[in-house]
């Protein structure tokens, strides 16, 4: 064997005693939040973007007029409070005062508009925009007063001002062409300090927010970690302290150990089997039915998602908007063999699609192909992958049977608006559902909408494009010294104001 | 020395082939043998350990008899090697032939294209040719038969540049035998030990590429019992259900070996008889 050169050696010792030793004495351990990020961000703009991941991170660089509470009702941020005019045309928000930036400049209301003639900039291309199509203008009456002016009534505003991509930037950097997608400067609880690409995104407390008081962490530490083993792992030993990855075996091995605990709640995530209605014979409503009474929601869900609860129907449960139809169509095989045999169609092979890149689908395919076998369907497998399944299923409409999980939305105009004429992957409109979805947008008031939505998702229900199965159970694994965590399910982003560190 | 490693050789050998010849009666008579149907699930009785009843070797995460997919897989794996090994024998015979033949232009070109197939490495251009035609089976088949014939074209162009020059080659040409004659009575039948030895190396690697393959979700789609996607699933339950992994991860590993083994045994039994 041969030796090691000694300058190689004595680089190791100095290296091994900087790891060890400095940062540690620098500053204290308890007071750097870790959390594993499952994947690099593709940007921190945040009108640039659609990926969870750069909203994970920016809920704590930047503040929105308004924000969703813990129960998923829109609560003021940095609007005070807001008013709508009678013909629900025109949004006035107070703004707070006392607000700054990171970067020293004090929050007026030329700051808000600034930020949304940015989203709406052409020259942006923001995937955001087309959310804003209502907007006509943005005036500012004085320093602190914002009026949003409509061309029509639009509903879903506020749930768009509440949603990450309406964060609200400084005019002043905006004007200067300053590179948000790299070094994001906003109000929020935590300054941006470094983004190591791959690695980790740095987060330094901001002492001057306006919540007093908070936040509590001095640093944040995004972990970039796409493994889920490496990711239990980090938590087990103690290097992260958030880990929002956890596979369904990890479950009990987090459980049992003292020093960490799983936080469940139910995801907003929808899972369906989506049926194309254009197809015959699924054309036909009985067949439709069939499958939907063939399928045990329950075992797709414990066996397939890892857990969850039954739904029936296309809104997540703890919506306000949700309406309980999970008892429509119970699990009933000879039910499903009855209406298979009225229908009497000349049976051919069904297509089922899947994205060969989210297993728990591909599994749940597995699941529902067996179940209809049951039933007298013969179903075939076809894997796709995600491209693929976005091009050729949700765009193209090239399959009859295909599994998904749809994401959650602030406003149920998010969820249904797709419904408005067939151009949706499964083909399905109504003339009554499609006039309801476009009155739900011009009325206000909460009730008045809810009776509306409530009248659409029973129709969904019943007229069965999708056998909605439910909504999984989320986990992530935390240090039990962690204090003050919450996830939004909604948004899927995580509120890290009131974090402690015991 | 000799005598012994013979006789110790000869054992292995007849090991090996009552391995393989076993593993292909159990894939032609897979339905009779199963004990139960591959594919039906059985959600109460997931995860249950070897030695369940019902369950000689358990069951996976859908309830299904580890045992009688393993029986199936078998019938993948070897259809698979059987079948893209043909398929690699027959294009590499036609090329080498071809080259060795004709000599001149025309070899420099297919050995040229030759040796620019053989430059990717396997699996990546697996992944390529299955990502192209689609996921499955016949796909992985055709590509690992594309993808290995370059093996059997180098062999069969030096055997055949060889042979030509052999006295009696030279004289049933001289006496006017027909090419086709030559190519079956002289040429093929010398070349035939060599093409052996690398059929057996060949089956092996085809049976290590499908189970990638299939691992890596471009092969043999679910449900169908596949080695290479019974470890997809498996590599979920590590901790938890170890078997999952243990039977179709050995099924992989004692096939290559026995391939493996036979093609060296053989290689070294013909170099002693020359």
């Amino acid at each position: 064997m041969r030796r090691l050169p000694f300058s190689i050696l004595a680089a190791l010792i100095a290296a091994s005693i900087y790891a060890g030793g400095a940062p540690e004495a620098a500053r204290p351990q308890g007071d750097t939040l870790r959390f594993a990020l499952s994947g690099n961000p593709d940007t921190l703009d945040p009108q640039a973007t659609q990926g969870t991941l750069t909203f994970q991170v920016l809920r704590s660089v930047y503040d929105t007029l308004v924000e969703p509470d813990h129960d998923g009702r829109i609560v003021p941020a940095l609007a005070e409070s807001w008013q709508v005019s009678t013909d629900n045309l025109s949004w006035t928000f107070q703004l707070r005062r006392g607000v700054s930036f990171h970067n020293g400049d004090r929050l007026t209301a030329a700051d808000v508009a600034a930020t949304f003639a940015r989203l709406l900039d052409p020259g942006l291309g923001s995937p955001h925009a087309k959310e804003f199509a209502s907007l006509r203008e943005i005036r500012t009456p004085d320093e602190y007063t914002v009026v949003f002016e409509l061309d029509h009534p639009y509903s879903p505003l506020l749930s768009s001002l509440a949603t990450g991509w309406s964060a609200i930037l400084p005019r002043s950097l905006i004007a200067a062409q300053h590179d948000f997608a790299a070094h994001p400067v906003g109000t929020g609880p935590f300054r941006f300090e470094q983004w190591i690409r791959d690695n980790r995104i740095a987060l330094l407390r901001n002492p001057d927010y306006w919540i007093p008081a908070v936040p509590i962490v001095e640093r944040v530490h995004f972990n970039i970690i796409t493994e889920v083993a490496v990711q239990v792992q980090g938590v087990l030993t103690g290097d992260l302290h958030i880990i929002d990855m956890v596979g369904p075996t990890d479950i009990a091995r987090i459980e049992r150990d003292p020093r960490t605990r799983l936080d469940t709640g139910l995801s907003s995530l929808v899972m369906v089997l989506a049926i194309n209605t254009r197809r015959d014979p699924l054309s036909d409503l009985r067949l439709r039915r069939a499958i939907n009474h063939a399928v045990d929601k329950q075992s797709i869900l414990d066996v397939a998602y890892a857990g969850g609860k039954v739904i029936g129907t296309f809104m997540d449960y703890g919506d306000p908007y949700y309406v309980d139809l999970a008892d429509l169509y119970p699990y009933n095989p000879q039910r499903a063999r009855r209406l298979v045999a009225e229908a009497g169609a000349a049976m051919r092979t069904l297509d089922l699609v899947l994205p060969q890149n989210y297993e728990p689908h591909v599994r749940a395919g597995e699941m529902y192909q067996q179940m209809l076998a049951e039933v007298g369907f013969d179903v075939r497998i076809r894997l796709v992958d995600w491209s693929t399944w976005l091009a050729d299923v949700y765009a193209g409409g090239n399959f009859d049977l295909t599994v998904i999980g749809h994401t959650g939305k602030l406003d149920p105009d998010g969820r249904l608006s797709m419904f408005e004429s067939d151009n949706n992957y499964v083909g399905w409109t109504d003339p009554h559902a499609a006039e309801m979805i476009r009155a739900a947008r011009r009325v206000a008031g909460f009730e008045e909408r809810r009776a509306l939505y409530r009248d659409v998702l029973q129709l969904l229900a019943e007229q069965v494009p999708f056998v909605f199965v439910g909504s999984n159970y989320r986990y992530i694994a935390m240090r039990e010294n962690v204090e003050g965590f919450h996830m939004d399910a909604k948004l899927d982003t995580y509120d890290l104001r009131r974090v402690r560190l015991r | 020395m000799k005598p012994r490693i013979a006789t110790a050789a000869r054992v292995v050998l007849w090991c090996t082939l009552l391995y393989i010849g076993t593993l292909a009666l159990v894939a032609i008579a897979a339905p009779l043998i199963a004990p139960a149907d591959p594919l039906v699930q059985n959600i109460p009785a997931r995860f249950s350990s070897p030695g369940t009843a019902g369950y000689p070797l358990g069951a996976d995460d859908f309830g299904r008899d580890v045992l009688s997919r393993i029986i199936f897989g078998a019938r993948a794996a070897l259809l698979v090697g059987l079948v893209s090994v043909g398929i690699a024998l027959l294009l590499g015979l036609v090329t080498g032939l071809a080259a060795g033949l004709l000599e001149g232009p025309v070899d420099s070109a297919l050995m040229l294209l030759m040796d620019a197939v053989l430059s990717f490495p396997t699996v990546l251009l697996a992944i390529t040719v299955v990502s192209v035609f689609g996921y499955g089976l016949p796909q992985v088949m055709a590509a690992i038969g594309v993808i290995f014939s370059p093996l059997f074209a180098r062999i069969v162009r030096a055997e055949t540049l060889t042979l030509k020059q052999e006295p009696y080659v030279m004289s049933a040409h001289a006496l006017g035998t027909p090419l086709r004659r030559i190519v079956s009575v002289h040429l093929l039948p010398n070349m035939l030990p060599k093409i052996v030895v690398q059929c057996t190396v060949t089956f092996a690697l085809a049976i290590v590429i499908e189970a990638s393959l299939s691992f890596l979700g471009l092969g043999a789609q679910p449900p169908q019992p596949s080695w290479g996607l019974m470890l997809r699933s498996a590599r979920n339950y590590l901790l938890d259900a170890p078997w999952l992994a243990f039977y179709p991860g050995l099924a992989i590993g004692l096939t290559v070996f026995s391939f493996n083994l036979l093609g060296d045994l053989l290689n070294e039994l013909l170099q002693i008889r020359r």
